[in-house]
């Protein structure tokens, strides 16, 4: 029992940054620089509106979302194929084009950062949602593979082959047989390519500029030389962590196995 | 995949082996199909920018005169071994990586701990707690720096009520360091808990039991028999923490800016400031590199665990 209540007390204090800067979000600059924390007020939606109007900030929410989708969409059919090829079917030297997958994942994205730069401004890519997208792509793509192929290994091989007994060609064994049982798999597959891509900071910093700005570049840029508008910051942090909220008390007990079959496996 | 002997011998027209060999042959023809689109754009997407950077960081290359860049073999890394601000950045990443990784650790393993109880709702507080590890890291950044702030912040306030001193966090070189790394600890000790919660979970339970009947406490449970069986699980995700660790750019560049002065300046940050705020491309591209070849003695080191576990 006190060990119950260790653990509810211990989670709840460690959101507590969370529910502080969406509280921030609700409130006027002159509650924000209150010296004592105010817990209770009106709240207001000022913050918003200020947001939304001075930094265009549904242009940016939208070029954040289409990166996003575009990106996990492609991410998961280029994934799931590649991820069934490696973990049902026989490919020679299959078990080392996964582990170098694997070790796409540890590039610095520092090191590789300046090369795009330089390639994006030549071939008129900078700026431009391809231009983030192709990255975001192959960011993603491996550690994906990697995930999926995880997810496929342990549905029974039975299953293919009574499908194979029944005439059905490999894709339609994926299609209509493998798909279905791997459906949670796909999901967590999706949200950490989602997550990632939402969240990624550095490579749109350095890539964008005005047209494809994402949410985490025009948020950063809150903080001014000698004052940060912590309204904004609030209201941007609240909408740019909303995503997060929906998606993990959505899938709540996957994302658990996606996590664990990520970094165990 | 291995077809087996029932499957192929339904197939009366030709002899078993032939059919199977056939089957094997389309099959790997399929295989490559569906891996070609991925290891293709992977190729693409990866070759070029590892050789670009590599040349890039043997050139003299400056950003606003691309036209004067020359070759200058190994100059750049010469001339960061004799650079300070190089070497500070060096002793600050691996004084920021090593830090979290044990605070990460230890604070890990003792909520773990405390998870690892079968009881009602400690579903909904595991996923309460994965929140941090989801979330943007500039949003995050923002929050901190918000809490850390000197006049206002939240920090600030709950030392003052509780008698102890001031500190303008951010602004101090002694402890700026100290809250970057709370704010990374905060935000990844739930991913290392959960991982080892998943550990101590699949741990059988007669060997639980066997521990209660021989009177084991739960200090000496957890060290005579979680902890050893958890090593294998521990190294692996180590590695992992370690190595993004030693990449982290965006929340300590929200936080600090590398700053102040260059308390906080780690080797990304360097890497990033010399390329893209003194447009020194070449000086860039070579810290970038010592990165890479930092994170690759630990990915080799990681991969080897995974591939010798696996085999």
């Amino acid at each position: 029992m006190i060990a119950g209540a260790l653990t509810a007390g211990l989670v709840l204090l460690w959101l507590f940054p969370i529910y502080w800067i969406f509280l921030t979000s609700f409130k006027t600059p002159l509650l924000i620089n209150e010296k004592t924390p105010v817990f209770w007020f009106t709240p207001t939606l000022e913050n918003y509106r200020h947001l939304f109007r001075e930094f265009r900030f549904a242009h940016v929410l939208q070029n954040s979302l289409i990166i996003t989708v575009t990106t996990t969409l492609v991410v998961i059919v280029l994934a799931l194929l590649a991820a069934y090829a490696l973990g049902r079917m026989d490919v020679p030297g299959g078990k080392n084009i996964a582990l170098w997958m694997l070790s796409l994942r540890f590039m610095p994205p520092i090191a590789i950062v300046l090369p795009f730069f330089i390639a994006w401004q030549r071939t008129g890519l900078i700026d431009t949602y391809p231009g983030l997208i192709l990255i975001y792509i192959a960011f993603n793509l491996p550690f994906a593979i990697w995930l999926l192929r995880g997810f496929l290994v342990e549905v029974p091989r039975d299953l293919d082959e009574a499908a194979t007994l029944d005439g059905l060609r490999h894709i339609a064994i994926l299609r209509r047989i493998i798909l279905p049982v791997i459906a949670p798999g796909v999901a967590v597959t999706a949200i950490f390519t989602f997550m990632f891509t939402w969240n990624e900071y550095l490579m749109a910093l350095v890539l964008t500029s005005r047209n494809a700005s994402t949410v985490p570049v025009t948020v950063s840029k809150f903080i001014q030389a000698y004052s940060i508008l912590w309204g904004d910051v609030g209201a941007a942090a609240t909408i740019e962590l909303l995503p997060v909220l929906v998606v993990v008390f959505l899938l709540q007990r996957h994302i658990m196995r996606g996590i664990t079959l990520g970094a165990v496996k | 995949m291995t077809i087996s002997a029932e499957t192929v011998s339904f197939d009366r027209t030709e002899p078993a082996a032939l059919a199977r060999a056939r089957r094997v042959g389309s099959e790997r023809r399929l295989a490559t199909l569906l891996l070609l689109p991925s290891v293709g754009f992977l190729l693409l997407m990866t070759i070029f920018p590892t050789i670009y950077s590599l040349w890039m960081s043997t050139q003299q290359y400056n950003l606003s005169r691309p036209d004067l860049a020359h070759f200058v073999g190994l100059r750049n890394y010469g001339q960061l071994l004799s650079d300070d601000i190089f070497w500070k950045a060096v002793r600050i990443t691996l004084t920021f990586s090593v830090s979290v990784l044990v605070l990460q650790f230890l604070i890990g393993f003792f909520i773990a701990n405390l998870f690892d109880r079968e009881r009602r709702g400690m579903n909904l507080l595991r996923t309460l707690f994965i929140i941090p590890v989801f979330a943007s890291p500039v949003a995050l950044g923002l929050t901190w720096r918000y809490m850390y702030q000197p006049g206002y912040g939240l920090i600030n306030y709950l030392l003052e009520s509780v008698g102890l001193p001031r500190v303008n966090w951010l602004a101090s070189t002694e402890w700026a360091l100290p809250a970057v790394i709370v704010a990374d600890v905060w935000q990844w000790t739930p991913f290392v808990a959960l991982i080892l919660l998943a550990g101590m979970q699949s741990i059988s339970p007669e060997i639980t039991e066997a521990a209660e009947l021989d009177g084991l406490t739960r200090f000496q449970y957890l060290w005579r028999i979680v902890l050893p069986l958890l090593t294998p699980i521990i190294v692996v995700v180590g590695l992992i923490r370690l190595i993004d660790a030693l990449k982290t750019f965006d929340l300590i560049y929200i936080i600090t800016r590398g700053g102040p002065g260059t308390a906080t300046y780690t080797l990304p940050l360097h890497a990033y400031a010399t390329g893209f705020a003194s447009f020194l491309m070449g000086p860039s591209a070579a810290i970038a590199w010592v990165v890479v070849i930092i994170v690759n003695v630990c990915a080799t080191i990681f991969l080897w665990l995974l591939s010798r576990e696996q085999a």
